[in-house]
């Protein structure tokens, strides 16, 4: 008998499938249940009254960018469920450099730092104080010309050709990070700090 | 005040002032006040009678669930001490897409978890090749977080504030270039504020040399959390001190002598001497067995494992959190 034997195969795969998924991965999933269709319709008002975009018909020369919802089960930290939520998102992918975006850096928190600064509050004891910014990239003023296509499922039957042209930063762009931080910026600094 | 995005979290000694800060943030954008901090990047802040203690218990227990594996069989070490993981080892290759995933969820746990640091980055040195023992390596790892679920960093109330890193190699650890891994963790009083650990790029031929560049990597951490602190107005007025179980660099960081075999590492040599010599950094000798760091560089036995980790500051929280568990079922009860 020589010593070559065939290697053990683990099974990846278990007896158990997992669960399915109950998130929509598109819209003419989601527009059958009514808390989706809720959600959506959320998100849609929260960009009309932060004014995101004008209707305008198609320019020439452009090649406007895609758009898609991305639909999530919001769940505490216990599990259970908090909220259903839609997000209109830009394909950011498809922007191009130079053309539709500029800058992108934006600085964020190191781990190290939040444990360092719960740590001067802990020996201060001092209180610590957590909020959460609503439709936080809503804020950020876009200074690039953006063109994007109508959101699936919502789109303006007197003028379906037509594609909007964005004043306000929506997610999926590659600069919204950036505006952001700096509409916080100038805030804080009006602030005082 | 901290920013992650859309997240803020401010703190301030005066209560007042904080308040009139939300209000007039408020009245800019559209804010939601969480009140006290309790959920902050997916880690949970409890309060406790001596300060904060932070749990990523129920990240943990996503992971478990999208594996399978809550009601595995729980093990009381990261890594196997006997079994050295290879790049090739004759097994067969696994899929890697789902290896990757699990590496990188398990990377976030970095947070609050040191303990299983060096577990995480030996694995993730396969991640373009996982075999079938890197995939069982992996699911081990997955054993001793069921089993040590409910551990996290518990923020105590420091009497002195003083830094004090400990920095450790592992000199010629990895099995396939004979590279050295170097690590460090940096306490506040005897909370964990930072740790990192790293596979050298280059091969160290002494162990001295993989030390020195271990202290050197903790002295820049160090020096760079000192000016956190001046910025945030606590200047510490202890000098921070650096704990080395390597006689030969713990020497060299003070001692003006040029041997023949240090000549490469010029620039670390220099780095550390001169902020030897200012009186900035303090650099001390520690016994093998006080070394915290020993915990980052390489796999340990269980009693050794479960000793660090509890002198680093990981405490097992499950009579915190139960606690706080049974108070929140019954709050959503009552409401």
């Amino acid at each position: 008998m020589n010593n070559i034997f065939k290697p053990k195969q683990l099974n990846t795969v278990s007896k158990h499938s997992l669960p399915p998924s109950l998130e929509p991965t598109c819209v003419s999933q989601a527009v059958s249940h009514p808390e989706w269709r809720a959600a959506m319709s959320s998100e849609l008002t929260a960009l009309m009254s932060h004014g995101t975009w004008d209707l305008i018909p198609p320019p020439k020369d452009y090649k406007p960018v895609g758009c898609k919802w991305i639909f999530r089960i919001k769940r505490k930290a216990d599990g259970s469920v908090e909220k259903f939520k839609a997000r209109l998102v830009v394909k950011g992918y498809n922007q191009g450099p130079g053309v539709d975006y500029k800058e992108t850096f934006s600085p964020v928190v190191k781990p190290a730092t939040i444990r360092t600064v719960l740590n001067i509050a802990v020996m201060n004891g001092w209180c610590l104080r957590q909020m959460d910014v609503n439709n936080a990239f809503l804020h950020g003023m876009l200074s690039e010309t953006v063109y994007m296509l109508q959101p699936p499922g919502f789109k303006d039957l007197s003028k379906p050709d037509y594609v909007c042209r964005l004043k306000k930063v929506i997610y999926g762009l590659k600069q919204a990070l950036r505006a952001w931080y700096s509409a916080l910026r100038s805030s804080l600094l009006q602030l005082g700090f | 005040m901290l920013v992650y995005v859309d997240d803020l979290v401010i703190t301030g000694s005066d209560t007042q002032f904080v308040g009139h800060v939300v209000n007039a943030l408020g009245s800019r954008f559209s804010l939601k006040d969480m009140g006290l901090l309790h959920y902050f990047l997916g880690v949970e802040v409890i309060p406790t009678h001596a300060g904060l203690f932070l749990s990523q218990h129920q990240y943990i227990k996503d992971i478990l669930e999208t594996q399978n594996m809550v009601g595995a069989k729980d093990i009381s070490t990261p890594l196997s001490t006997t079994q050295s993981l290879h790049l090739l080892d004759g097994t067969t290759l696994v899929d890697s897409t789902e290896y990757r995933r699990i590496i990188g969820s398990l990377q976030y746990l970095s947070l609050t978890r040191p303990d299983i640091c060096f577990a995480v980055n030996k694995l993730s040195q396969f991640m373009h090749k996982p075999t079938v023992t890197h995939w069982a390596a992996t699911k081990r790892l997955l054993r001793y977080l069921k089993r040590t679920i409910f551990h996290g960093v518990h923020i105590r109330k420091a009497a002195t504030p003083c830094l004090t890193t400990y920095s450790d190699a592992d000199w010629a650890g990895n099995i396939d270039d004979r590279t050295s891994t170097s690590a460090y963790i940096t306490f506040l009083g005897c909370n964990p504020i930072s740790w990192s650990l790293k596979k050298h790029r280059v091969v160290a031929r002494s162990s001295t040399e993989a030390e020195y560049c271990a202290l050197a990597n903790g002295a820049s951490e160090t020096l760079w959390l000192l000016a956190l602190f001046h910025e945030l107005g606590f200047p510490l007025t202890v000098p921070p001190s650096l704990l080395c179980d390597n006689l030969g660099a713990t020497h060299l960081s003070f001692n003006p002598v040029q041997h023949s075999r240090m000549k490469h590492i010029q620039i670390d040599l220099h780095f550390m001497r001169d902020h030897v010599q200012k009186g900035i950094l303090h650099v001390c000798h520690v016994h093998t067995q006080g070394q915290l760091a020993d915990l980052l560089t390489k796999p340990l036995s269980r009693t050794r494992t479960e000793l660090l980790r509890a002198k680093i500051g990981l405490a097992d929280g499950s009579s915190i959190l139960r606690g706080h568990i049974k108070e929140a079922a019954r709050k959503s009860a009552g409401a």
